[in-house]
């Protein structure tokens, strides 16, 4: 309501304001705008948990994510790709679970990954797909892919369990592969060091008891990892 | 609505609501699980088609042939793949069939489980969207099973708390009826106590009930008592404490006149030279001597313990003036051979009074009923100074009447009461009984006998006593109830109509069965009947007496005490007998208007009777004054000699 309130006011300030100030207005307006529809991820609320959980050390890069998306809700759709993919790939760390979460297998939600500074392929493949769902790609064309990973090791290649995140610009197209092992934004051709088993994401997913839009109310036993980590992650204010 | 209908209806409902709710609210959980275990099926199911078709790298032909060889072998309703665009490319659907459950059922109770979609890639070309739903037949099946299971275990524990509320129903109802039943018994004038319940509430009605009907009781009891002084002081010498004169004189005048007059003895005492012994002795040992004088006419004069108790009481000792003294035996027990015995023990009283001499003299009198009472007194008063002209201590008779064609044994009066039974000589004489405005309140109808064909008809005073004597005073009382049930049918409009029982027949051992008899069969008639025990009789058998007032309240018949007033002083024992009226003994009716002492006595007889709701109705009224003072001192009706129906001559 208040986003389309937003909207119309975008539109119609630029015929009342003079004209030297229109395109300072209209820079703002279209930034608040983008910053309106990051209205998906509640900042403040992200920012008391992060301090109550983690301390005073990862507010700067919280700020810093915040700033990243609303740069990319005001790009174009390749950019927006492109601007996350690098931020996250270079302010997030990669480690593996075991060191960070003391767990063999732990999916993060992108307040914990913010929190820890660092986690694994998995970790990096949700906050970038959070991402880009806050920075206004729709989430049909957003894909989390488990991949088979060849990589070169000192005693030779070897193969290793691994989540990217694809992209799909049409739903027939070749998809664009968001990766943390190479840093650039491939097309999937050109990543024949992967080989797809599975993909999701989750815009059909049952939530447990209640349908779809709800919370389970089974218990966390109920339902699945990934039904697991979209209530966290709906609990700390990411939606 | 009843109450126990209603505690009843209460019971049932809140259990059928619980149950109900119970069965609603497990059926709706039962639901939801199932719906939950359904979902999660159609999620893991449809993953793990999409993946199993993933690693395939699918074309449309081998997806479809997955999918069928899935769907066949499996529990599916429909397994549908999408294109990337959302067209429909692979379809497999069962058919409709028997869903487990019946067809009513599933329309209310839809299980509505969330179809599983999970995404198929082609090595990295998205290949489409499955989307899988599972059959729900098994599902309605189990849910049907479960609700018919719980409606069995929720019907029987139903039936076991129906059951148990019956019992506290019933635990409660005896308390509760015995409260209602003493709140009507109040109603009806019987004042009972009941013992109280143990449920709180009527525990507390039953307290204060209780405490009512007791100071009810105990505030008649002062009234008895404090209205038996004022008799006593209407009615008996101060000095002495026998009878005064006036109630004597009424005394003789009923075993003389009247139906019930059984005749009798009169003695007249005259003690010697009362006037010296007093200026002798003094005051105070002249009232001493008197008073021993009572004694011993009392104790031996009035006999005791003998057969028939009822006319016992009607014997009396008397004071008739300052030295004459009376003593009146009634019936048939009176025996002229008291007279020695009497004169003895009075001649050894009075020794230490006087100084030789005969200081006591004895004149008797044998009368029979329907003599007149002025020849009864002139002639034993004679007798009495004849004795005294004897000049020694001396009793003298006189000869009083003449006719003695009676028989005279008791076999033979046994005999002949048997024929007048068996040939129905026997008719009922109607005495009317009024209100004080002349209105009719009913007929009053003794019984009378005859001993021949054509022989003249004895009043009940001849034949009652021996009849009782004989035990066969029943039999008199059942014949006399049937005639008077007979011509209540033949006179419609006759309100009502009194028959006198006495109080042997009524402890008779099947008397009140017998009587139920006969009343049953003329219910209509009955509730116009009127019926009456004597007072000495009633209070002597008062338990019989209350079995009869319970069996004729329930036929309706009006149920009194005649010539009551001798034994006011146990009127507490009428409380709860349900009495419908009193009848006045005659004696305190003589003369009212001139007696200030019995009407302040009868008038507190009357507002008492009335706190109970009894009628009070005058016995032998003989003239107009008296019935005038009736009016003035609140009775409800009058009867005797003097009384007319207004408007007939």
């Amino acid at each position: 309501m208040a986003l389309m309130l937003a909207q119309y006011m975008a539109y119609l300030s630029p015929f009342l304001l003079p004209e030297p100030s229109r395109r300072r207005v209209l820079r703002g307006l279209v930034l608040g705008l983008a910053a309106s529809v990051v209205w998906a991820i509640d900042f403040p609320r992200l920012e008391q948990l992060l301090l109550a959980r983690f301390g005073q050390a990862p507010v700067a890069l919280l700020r810093d994510w915040q700033r990243n998306l609303a740069d990319a809700s005001a790009a174009s759709e390749k950019d927006k790709l492109r601007k996350v993919n690098d931020f996250i790939n270079r302010r997030v760390r990669f480690e593996d679970d075991l060191s960070i979460w003391n767990q063999s297998e732990y999916w993060a939600t992108p307040l914990e990954t913010i929190g820890q500074g660092g986690g694994d392929c998995e970790d990096f493949a949700i906050i970038k797909y959070y991402s880009l769902k806050a920075a206004g790609i729709p989430l049909s064309r957003l894909r989390l892919v488990y991949v088979r990973a060849r990589l070169e090791g000192p005693a030779g290649p070897y193969l290793q369990a691994h989540m990217v995140l694809a992209y799909y610009a049409t739903p027939n197209a070749e998809p664009l592969v968001l990766d943390n092992l190479v840093p650039e934004i491939r097309p999937a051709s050109q990543r024949s060091d992967l080989q797809p088993v599975f993909s999701f994401n989750s815009e059909a997913v049952w939530s447990g008891v209640g349908g779809k839009a709800t919370k389970g109310a089974g218990g966390t036993s109920q339902l699945s990892r990934w039904q697991d980590l979209l209530n966290r992650a709906r609990s700390e204010g990411v939606e | 609505m009843s109450m126990y209908r209603q505690l009843w209806l209460a019971i049932i409902l809140s259990m059928l609501l619980a149950l109900a709710g119970s069965l609603f609210a497990s059926l709706l959980s039962a639901r939801a699980y199932l719906e939950q275990q359904l979902s999660m099926k159609n999620a893991d199911n449809a993953s793990a088609l999409a993946l199993s078709l993933s690693q395939q790298s699918p074309d449309p032909v081998t997806a479809e042939l997955v999918v069928a060889a899935l769907f066949d072998s499996g529990h599916y309703e429909s397994i549908r793949i999408h294109d990337p665009n959302g067209k429909l490319m692979i379809e497999r659907v069962a058919p409709a069939g028997d869903s487990g459950a019946p067809e009513w059922f599933v329309r209310r109770v839809p299980i509505h489980a969330e179809p599983g979609e999970a995404r198929v890639t082609s090595g990295w070309q998205q290949f489409g969207t499955v989307i899988l739903v599972s059959h729900s037949r098994f599902a309605y099946q189990a849910l049907w099973n479960s609700t018919r299971e719980m409606i069995v275990a929720l019907a029987l524990a139903s039936f076991v708390g129906g059951y148990l509320g019956s019992l506290i129903l019933r635990r409660l109802r005896r308390p509760l009826q015995a409260v209602i039943d003493q709140a009507e018994a109040i109603t009806e004038h019987r004042f009972i106590t009941i013992p109280e319940p143990n449920v709180p509430e009527l525990r507390r009605l039953a307290i204060a009930m209780n405490v009512t009907v007791t100071r009810l009781k105990a505030m008649f009891e002062e009234q008895a008592a404090r209205l038996e002084a004022v008799r006593r002081e209407a009615n008996f010498d101060p000095v002495t404490g026998l009878a005064n004169r006036d109630f004597l004189i009424a005394r003789l005048r009923s075993s003389l006149e009247g139906e019930h007059a059984t005749g009798g003895i009169l003695f007249l005492i005259h003690v010697a030279d009362l006037m010296d012994i007093n200026k002798r002795l003094g005051r105070e040992a002249t009232d001493d001597m008197l008073r021993r004088v009572a004694q011993t006419i009392t104790r031996n004069g009035l006999p005791r313990g003998g057969v028939d108790a009822e006319a016992d009481e009607e014997n009396l000792a008397g004071r008739m003036n300052g030295a004459d003294f009376a003593l009146l035996l009634t019936g048939q027990n009176a025996r002229r051979e008291v007279a020695e015995p009497l004169l003895q023990a009075l001649i050894s009283t009075l020794a230490p009074f006087v100084d030789g001499g005969s200081p006591v003299y004895i004149g008797m009198g044998v009368f029979k009923q329907g003599t007149a009472l002025r020849t009864v007194l002139s002639q034993v008063d004679a007798a009495m100074i004849a004795a005294e002209t004897e000049g020694a201590n001396a009793v003298r008779e006189a000869v009083i009447d003449t006719d003695d064609d009676i028989p005279r044994s008791a076999d033979e009066w046994s005999r002949s009461i048997r024929q007048a039974l068996d040939r129905r000589w026997l008719c009922l004489v109607s005495f009317p009984v009024v209100d004080l405005q002349g209105r009719l309140l009913h007929a009053e109808c003794p019984l009378r006998l005859r001993l021949e064909a054509e022989g003249e008809w004895l009043p009940a005073g001849r034949f009652l006593p021996l009849a009782e004597r004989l035990g066969l005073s029943a039999e008199l009382d059942l014949a006399a109830l049937e005639l008077g049930l007979a011509e209540l049918v033949r006179q419609p409009a006759l309100k009502g109509l009194a028959i006198n029982m006495s109080a042997s027949s009524i402890v008779t051992a099947d008397f009140l069965q017998k009587l139920e008899a006969r009343l049953s069969k003329q219910r209509e008639a009955a509730a116009r009947l009127w019926i009456e025990v004597a007072e000495s009789g009633a209070l002597r058998n008062i338990d019989a007496f209350r079995r009869l007032c319970k069996l004729l309240a329930s036929y309706r018949c009006k149920v009194g005490v005649e010539h009551f007033g001798p034994q006011f002083s146990q009127i507490g024992a009428v409380h709860d007998l349900g009495l419908d009226y009193i009848k006045v003994d005659a004696s305190f009716v003589r003369r009212l208007d001139t007696h200030p002492g019995n009407q302040a006595f009868l008038k507190g007889v009357g507002a008492i009777a009335h706190g109970i709701g009894l009628l009070v109705i005058a016995e032998g009224v003989t003239s107009d004054a008296e019935f005038a003072a009736l009016g003035e001192i609140g009775f409800d009706g009058a009867t005797g000699p003097g009384v007319k129906v207004a408007g007939i001559a």
